[in-house]
């Protein structure tokens, strides 16, 4: 007798969080290895699972059913609480679905949903399924079984079952005694279900450990909010045979006919609002495009950029895309109307029509880009535009999308939340009640780039547990747990649009902010269903260069914008292959000063290649050295054949690019453009959880058919597997080198505006105000400091001379409305004392104190402490109308204070400001005979190399980079730059204390130098903290 | 008036490490774990310092001893301290959490003069492997602000006191983070310096705390302490002129002692439950007698109950020349409640405890227990038996969620040795425990035996039968 | 005053001396109607000792005891079980409502124990109910019992072999139980007091294990098969 046919209908995934313990796909995979006909995925109030499900059904003859399981948080009068499946019948049942989880889902907190039964009765769900899951006896009589099951029933007859499940657990049979009962009280059908919460049984583990988690208590309390046993699995069908009679088994498949929705049929509907009525889609495009062409080309286009629009137009019709570019191009347009500024990346971003259209200012003449990467033909998918706006501006692109396309058809996308190792340990270890502080204890103990021992080893080193049996439990649950999601969040910026509401497409539900929605879905599920997103990102850099290009607008005394930049400028290029870097875009990191006078850029394309080539991705693969050589002449470029000479041509036939890599895989190795597709996927997703052998032995031996020797291809596979998720595509380089160049530009012809820019965008970048404002005065910029009769909130250029007048915003802790009522009532000739200053703009004690404390009041008394101590004591608010005069203010000076030192000032000034415009405390160290035998960073440049040199400085950065083996940079700041030390891991394992602790560290060593570069090779290390004493210094560790 | 300060920097870990073999660096974190509060000097010599993260500390000692902080330990070990001084000095305050200030004028007295009596106390302190750092002032503001600064000097020279202090780094002084901070602004780094300062304006300016607070360090304002109280012991000694051979002989002395006792507990509206009673022989080890009631109680003739069934379970091991009885528990009596006024509760409750306490001092307190249910799946993780003490309700759970089951439980699964002459229900399978190597895996049937017997049996992984239990 | 303060002190003491107040039924009904009305409509006897004699465990002994256990917990009375032969099973106990915070279980080491204890339980006006299995009982000490529970007025259940019917006891009730054909249980009424004996009747014990709910049995395969180790 062979198994019968069977369809699951009840099967949670671990979509829903802390319960199932499978991933979609392997359910969907075991499903099919059981040879189920169907099985529907039915997470909790949710449908987040089906993508993934869906993707691994698509080539099996399994049928994926959408569903989702439902608990409402209130009863109908007499009736036990409702608890029940949906499953789509159609795509108008699924959309009826997603419209009630979203209800659901709106209603609560993120993360929680609360349906109550009238909402059942008043939305749409005609063309649903309901699988009734009737209460145990232990949980409510079988009267108020029979009503919920009533109540079920009018509202979806004939579409409703009773569903039974044997889960073999004490109770069973008088479950399946009501079930029976109530069958025959409603004349309803019994269909069997699994109550499946895992693929497998060896799950067990991993579910009574999520159960735990969930109830917050360790597995030897959990006692009965675990289940009795493990049958709560994908089970064959010849057990199943066994359990249930035909008829229900029967039951199932009959449903399972009836559910006809596939999820693949969902299509994206473009929002049509953009297209004026009288125009095509097309032709409208076409016309933006014509009108941008004007602007870019007011010499009339190039031929051979109008062949590239022609081109693209054609691709962008035959795929429909039209909408896409539109949604973009207004958004764009949105965010220029307002001054805001924007800059567009991604793959079909650096193409002809974004530049006409705007979307980007990448001119395509300047930059050679892959064309099958700009869109797919084979691939069927969206293009990828993502556009990045000031971060300080972007909320307002947000609500114009929210306004202009309604919240009903407006919202992020998901960014499923997983567990990383670290969570995984903890929670496993939480569930296994092992002790929270050694937990903790091993977590920063890990080494987590220390490959060679791996972190099962480290934990059994670290006595977590000395059991090995419960070791190996734990990692085991360990590994198994990683990957799992844990909550969705909202991602960064990407927004589905809709024609219709969005609710009937997917789910929406509520974000942590306030005032945020997200579907149910993250990039990759849009992805893998053909939806479309729009990405909407902020970056620092475009507020900064916003803000200088109009303190230069200001000094110009006309609109200066990007476009008005000239390209290619030596002086900019002259900078930049000083290495003199701090500030601009990308290339500010330690790592980009030093490769800056390597690379010697004097082109907008070795931007281009100077922003990829600092990646993990290329250091890894050990690209960067064969590409110096190249670039100097010290080694001769070939080439296999032409077809891989026309892919690395460009970059001197060293692949640097993730298209390069995608692109050799097709000449080089015959790969289809599809199966190229699959290895990017495969290789952005390698450093998590992917896996590139798959993809070896084709490339290889691909390679080999191709007459390429086999060390070539090991070399190039090896490549791939460093390039892992780290890969940088030329379409983001070419786009962010554009704003390297223009803020190296900026920096170079106009330092103030540049510094002042940078400073009012702050956070951002890599370096703190206070190095900042060191870099701007050594590029002889002036900088004054704070004074409430000079200063607005913003810095500002002040005078002919355009010194930079720092901020009230520079001030730690003071209030920007505070700030604002102080320049508002500013008088004509300024506060002439603190009480009037108090007076006029209604400050508070603590904005005084704040003020007196940055020294922001330098015309009222002789020193800062004596400012100080005259506010003191002045606490009461004097009446409202109380005359006051401010000409019989009397100094009310007090003897006993001393007058502040330099070094008290500097003090002072770091407390209050982060930055000091005195003299750097190393200056005074010096002077003070502290630092005897130290070199400055100035020195340094003179000094030969390979002596001994000692040096000193204030710590401002540590860190470990992955590609690093183990060592540690060290950034130190004195008087004159910044000090690079090389902290060798043998090194730093002697000299723990000073290399972690120290805030002023001394250093002896020897200096090495590359060209232009200078490091010093630590040796010995010692903590001077004690000489800065109260200095508060903050320093970038370890990021 | 003169006062010696103790500070303990690392109390708890004093108190750790004098349990410990391995003298490992060893900190003290922050109940979250987040932070280190105390380091011990192995931990500081490889650059730890309180106030420091968890993180940065194990990265500098990647073996490093982590405790976390109890801050009820903590007390009970600084009360501790108090004790063992209070044979030193008769006024002590305790000043928590890691300091303790003694009166100095009663130890010079005693040791006759100050240099002898700061040794006494240093000695007593290496004695118990304790760090303190100690100071003498002539406040106990002035000492113990010393004492936390580590300059204490042993001298009561009031102006070589008053410099030390006035060198007193400002941070070190004590003043909330406010002040501190207003003081730094004003460029002053030293107490000192604020001594100097014209004390109204100081008021004014800064607030009349601060300025109290720089009198109670001069000793210009009063700063009254509260003395320390030991803790009560009720301690009660018979000493026999002729040596007593039989327990019967000791229970009328007894008699009086309980009497005592019983006036003692009625007086402090206390019970106790436990009594320890010392016997002393002439050539013997004493014979230590612990007695516990099942519950609260304060009656002479209850305790006499207990005692004599003890002496009849545990005859004299030798004649008894002094006999010591002494109580450290004490328990505050619960105020009688409304119920027990108008109903007998009281009474039956009496009459429990009588019964409950006569039982276990006679089959010891192990062979009554009590059962409950526990939420477990596996059979025989599914219920405890715990000793009987004082009437406790634990929290009930849901009669309606527990499974059908026989009640009679074997103690170990049985072989099953017949073929049932009918089955009746299952499988129920339960399996679980995985995580504590106690795994059960097995399917559960219902089957009536030849005998008539309806067992609870099981067939485990091992393909196995057993019985588990009967349906009684 | 401290005089004054003392005597109020003392008051402590005057919820003492209280005696509960006697109700003196002379027996417990069984809860079970077909029983009560073979023992003259009385049940178990208060004040007295009775016997249950049978041979083997898991024929529904304890259930014939459940109403009267549900009953006195409740009540607040306790209920001992003296040397059980196996463990009384709490989670059975408490869903048959049975207050398990009234239950203490008592084990003994020697015989001089167990009649001691026995005695204790049974004269404290505490108990509601004794339980016990005695290894072997002389009827001397079975008469020293059986005053003991006269001194109380608590319900004492013997548990014994059935070899002890032909024995003479002092018991006031003597039961022989016997298993059924269908999980019932048969009982025969050896003695009681102050009536003739020598009844029969059968109690249905099925609900103990839930058999009514349940259907034919249907075996399901082990569930590791092929794990076997």
């Amino acid at each position: 007798m062979s198994a019968p046919s069977y369809a699951e209908l009840f099967c949670f995934s671990n979509f829903t969080f802390l319960t199932g313990a499978s991933h979609p796909h392997e359910l969907a995979t075991q499903a099919a290895e059981l040879g189920y006909t169907a099985l529907a995925i039915t997470d909790a109030c949710s449908v987040a699972g089906i993508p993934r499900a869906w993707a691994a059904l698509k080539d099996s003859p399994v049928k994926l059913i959408t569903g989702s399981w439902f608990e409402l948080s209130d009863a109908p009068p007499g009736a036990a609480l409702p608890r029940f499946i949906l499953l789509a019948r159609s795509r108008t049942g699924y959309g009826q679905l997603c419209q009630l989880i979203t209800t659901g889902r709106r209603r609560a907190e993120k993360g929680s949903y609360r349906l109550l039964f009238r909402d059942l009765e008043t939305h749409a769900l005609d063309d649903c399924q309901c699988l009734w899951l009737p209460p145990a006896i232990s949980h409510a009589g079988a009267d108020e079984a029979l009503a919920c099951g009533e109540w079920l029933q009018r509202l979806f007859e004939p579409r409703l079952r009773i569903a039974a499940s044997r889960t073999l657990e004490s109770g069973e049979e008088q479950l399946l005694a009501r079930v029976r009962w109530l069958a025959d009280q409603l004349r309803c059908p019994v269909v069997a279900t699994g109550e499946v919460h895992m693929h497998s049984r060896e799950r067990q583990p991993l579910q009574d450990v999520l159960t735990a988690l969930r109830h917050n208590t360790p597995l030897e309390q959990a006692g009965h909010h675990l289940f009795q046993n493990g049958e709560r699995y994908l089970r064959p069908r010849a057990v199943l045979q066994r359990l249930f009679p035909e008829a229900w088994l029967n039951e199932t498949l009959a449903i399972a006919r009836q559910c006809t929705f596939e999820p693949g049929s969902l299509r994206y509907e473009y929002p049509p609002d953009l297209v004026p009525d009288h125009e095509t889609p097309a032709g409208y495009l076409k016309k933006l495009t014509r009108e941008g062409e004007r602007r870019r080309y007011p010499q009339g286009t190039p031929l051979s950029v109008q062949r590239l629009i022609r081109k693209e137009l054609e691709l962008i019709s035959e795929m429909n895309y039209e909408h896409y570019f539109l949604t973009i191009h207004d958004i764009v347009a949105f965010a220029r109307s307002r001054g805001i500024l924007c800059q567009g990346r991604g793959s079909a971003a650096n193409s002809a029509v974004c530049y006409c259209l705007g979307i980007t200012e990448v001119n395509p003449v300047r930059v050679e880009l892959l064309f099958e990467r700009f869109i797919s033909k084979d691939r069927d998918e969206p293009p990828d535009i993502d556009v990045d706006f000031e971060h300080e501006r972007r909320e307002e692109v947000i609500q114009y999308i929210y306004r202009r396309y309604s919240r009903e058809r407006a919202a992020l996308a998901a960014t499923v939340i997983r567990y990383r190792p670290r969570s995984a340990i903890r929670d496993v270890a939480r569930a296994l009640g092992f002790d929270p502080a050694l937990v903790e204890q091993l977590l920063e103990g890990i080494d987590w780039r220390d490959k060679a021992t791996n972190w099962r080893q480290q934990i059994l080193d670290k006595r977590l547990t000395r059991n090995p049996r419960v070791a190996d439990q734990f990692f085991t649950l360990v590994n198994t747990l990683l990957g799992f999601p844990r909550h969705l969040s909202q991602h960064v910026g990407g927004f589905v649009i809709s024609a219709g509401p969005l609710a009937e497409l997917v789910p929406v539900e509520n974000a942590a902010m306030a005032d945020r929605t997200v579907i149910q879905w993250d990039k990759d599920d849009l992805e893998s269903l053909g939806l479309m997103k729009v990405d909407v990102l902020a970056l620092g850099m475009l507020s900064a260069i916003r803000k200088s290009l109009a303190l230069i607008s200001e000094e110009k005394g006309q609109s200066f914008t990007m476009q008005d930049i000239p390209g290619e400028d030596r002086a900019t290029y002259a900078m930049l292959q000083q290495g003199d870097s701090i500030g601009v875009f990308q290339v500010e990191s330690r790592a980009q000063i030093n490769m800056l006078p390597r690379l010697k850029p004097a082109t907008y394309y070795d931007l281009v290649i100077e922003v990829a080539i600092v990646r993990p991705g290329p250091i890894q693969g050990d690209m960067v050295h064969p590409y110096l050589r190249r670039k100097h002449g010290l080694e001769a470029v070939d080439y296999p054949n032409d077809a891989i000479r026309g892919v690395l041509e460009r970059t001197l036939g060293v692949p640097i690019f993730q298209e390069q890599v995608i692109k050799l895989a097709m000449v080089a190795a015959g790969f289809s453009a599809g199966e190229a597709d699959q290895l990017r996927r495969a290789m952005a997703a390698w450093k998590s959880h992917g896996d590139l052998t798959p993809f070896r032995d084709k490339l290889i031996s691909g390679m080999l058919e191709r007459g390429h020797d086999a060390d070539f291809a090991e070399r190039l596979y090896q490549q791939i597997c460093g390039f892992g998720g780290y890969g940088f595509p030329e379409s983001h380089a070419a786009s962010f080198a554009l704003l390297v160049y223009v803020s190296a530009w900026i920096k170079r012809h106009h330092p103030a505006a540049f510094y002042c820019g940078l400073l009012n965008s702050q956070p951002m970048g890599f370096y703190s105000p206070s190095q900042l404002v060191q870099d701007a005065r050594r590029h002889q910029v002036t900088v004054l400091p704070p004074d409430v009769n000079h200063s607005q909130w913003d810095h500002t250029l002040e005078g002919p001379d355009r010194q930079l007048r720092l901020g009230l915003r520079i001030i730690n802790g003071l209030s920007g409305s505070s700030a604002d009522r102080l320049c508002q009532h500013r008088p004509a000739t300024g506060y002439r004392s603190a009480t009037e200053l108090r007076r006029l703009a209604g400050l508070n004690q603590r904005d005084m104190e704040l003020l007196a404390g940055a020294n922001a009041m330098p015309g009222f008394s002789a020193n800062r402490h004596q400012a100080y101590w005259q506010l003191l004591g002045h606490e009461q608010p004097t009446a409202l109308f109380a005359a006051e005069d401010p000409d019989d203010y009397q100094p009310d000076q007090c003897d006993q204070l001393p007058t502040p030192t330099e070094g008290q000032n500097v003090v002072a000034d770091y407390a209050s400001q982060g930055l000091t415009l005195q003299r750097h405390p190393l200056a005074l160290l010096r002077e003070q005979g502290h630092l005897r035998f130290c070199l400055t960073a100035e020195q340094l440049k003179t000094t030969k190399a390979g002596i001994p040199v000692q040096v000193a400085g204030l710590v401002t950065g540590r860190q470990r980079p992955s590609s690093a083996s183990g060592v540690t940079f060290v950034t130190l700041e004195d008087e004159t730059g910044n000090v690079n030390v090389v902290v060798w891991l043998e090194t730093a394992r002697r000299q723990r204390k000073p290399l972690l602790t120290a805030r002023l560290l001394h250093v002896k060593g020897v200096l090495e130098r590359e060209g232009d570069i200078v490091h010093v090779m630590a040796g010995k290390l010692s903590d001077l903290s004690h000489l800065i004493n109260s200095l508060p210094v903050s320093s970038r560790d370890f990021h | 008036m003169l006062w010696l300060y103790l500070h303990f920097p690392h109390l708890l870990l004093d108190h750790i490490r004098r349990s410990r073999d391995n003298a490992g660096a060893l900190v003290i974190v922050e109940g979250s774990g987040q932070k280190v509060i105390q380091a011990c000097p192995e931990a500081r010599d490889q650059g730890i310092r309180a106030g420091m993260r968890l993180k940065t500390a194990i990265s500098l000692v990647p073996d490093l001893g982590i405790v976390r902080a109890d801050h009820k330990q903590e007390a009970r070990i600084l009360a501790d301290q108090a004790l063992w001084l209070y044979r030193y000095a008769a006024h002590i305050v305790l000043v928590p959490p890691d300091g303790v200030l003694a009166e100095v004028g009663s130890l010079q007295r005693l040791y006759g003069g100050l240099p002898a009596a700061w040794q006494t106390v240093e000695h007593a302190l290496n004695d118990r492997q304790l760090t303190a750092w100690m100071a003498i002032g002539h406040t106990p503001l002035a000492a113990r602000l010393l004492a936390r600064s580590g300059k204490g000097e042993c001298t009561a020279d009031q102006g070589h006191i008053l410099r030390s202090l006035g060198q007193m780094p400002l941070l070190a002084a004590g003043f909330d983070e406010r002040t501190c901070t207003r003081l730094q602004r004003l460029g002053l780094n030293t107490l000192g310096e604020v001594f100097d300062l014209p004390p109204a304006e100081l008021a004014r300016r800064l607030s009349p705390e601060t300025l109290a607070r720089i009198q109670k360090v001069q000793g210009t304002r009063a700063d009254p302490q509260i003395p320390w109280q030991p803790p009560h012991h009720f301690r009660q000694q018979a000493d026999f002129v002729q040596e007593i051979e039989h327990a019967q002989g000791l229970l009328f002395p007894l008699q009086r002692m309980l009497g005592e006792l019983e006036e003692d507990l009625c007086w402090r509206q206390q019970d106790t439950d436990s009594l320890l009673l010392v016997l002393h022989h002439r050539h013997q080890e004493p014979a230590r007698l612990r007695i516990r009631t099942s519950g609260p109680e304060h009656r002479a003739e209850a305790f006499l109950n207990l005692l004599r069934l003890r002496f009849e379970q545990q005859p004299l091991q030798a004649p008894v020349i002094a006999l010591v009885l002494s109580v450290r528990r004490f328990i505050d009596r619960e105020a009688p409640s409304g119920q027990d006024l108008l109903g007998e509760t009281r009474d039956l409750n009496e009459a429990w405890h009588t019964l409950v306490s006569r039982l276990q001092a006679r089959l010891g307190a192990q062979a009554l227990r009590r059962l409950s249910p526990q939420a477990d799946h596996r059979p025989e993780r599914a219920w405890s038996a715990t000793e009987v003490a004082r009437q406790t309700r634990p929290a009930r759970t849901d009669l309606q969620q527990l499974p059908r089951r026989p009640l009679w439980l074997l103690q170990g699964p049985q072989p099953l040795t017949e073929a049932p002459r009918a089955w009746f229900a299952g499988p129920e399978r339960v399996s679980g425990g995985w995580w504590d190597g106690q795994r059960v895996q097995r399917d559960y049937y219902i089957a009536q035996l030849h005998s008539g017997q309806l067992a609870w049996v099981f067939r485990d992984v091992r393909d196995g039968w057993f019985v588990h239990g009967w349906f009684g | 005053m401290s005089e004054l303060l003392n005597t109020l002190m003392q008051d402590a003491r005057v919820w003492q001396g209280h005696r509960p107040i006697q109700t003196s039924q002379p027996a417990e009904p069984t809860g079970y109607q077909v029983l009560d009305n073979q023992l003259g409509g009385i049940g178990w006897p208060r004040g007295a000792l009775s016997e249950c004699l049978l041979d083997a465990p898991g024929i529904g002994e304890l259930h014939l005891l459940l109403p009267l256990m549900q009953r006195l917990t409740r009540a607040g009375k306790t209920v001992f079980w003296l040397n059980p032969p196996h463990i009384p099973y709490a989670p059975a106990l408490a869903r048959e409502g049975v207050d398990l915070d009234q239950v203490i279980l008592i084990h003994t080491r020697g015989e001089g124990d167990f009649l001691w204890t026995l005695e204790n339980c049974l004269r404290s006006p505490v108990t509601g109910l004794v339980m016990a299995w005695p290894d072997k009982l002389a009827a001397r000490e079975v008469r020293r019992l059986q005053l003991a529970a006269e001194a109380g007025s608590n319900v004492c259940v013997l548990f014994r072999e059935c070899r002890y019917a032909e024995q003479n006891s002092p018991a006031a009730l003597r039961l022989e139980l016997e298993p059924g054909d269908h999980q019932d249980l048969k009982i025969h009424v050896l003695k009681r007091r102050g009536s003739w004996s020598g009844q029969r009747c059968a109690l249905a014990m099925a609900q103990r294990a839930d058999l009514a709910f349940r259907e034919a049995p249907r075996v399901v395969h082990g569930p590791w098969a092929g794990s076997r180790r």
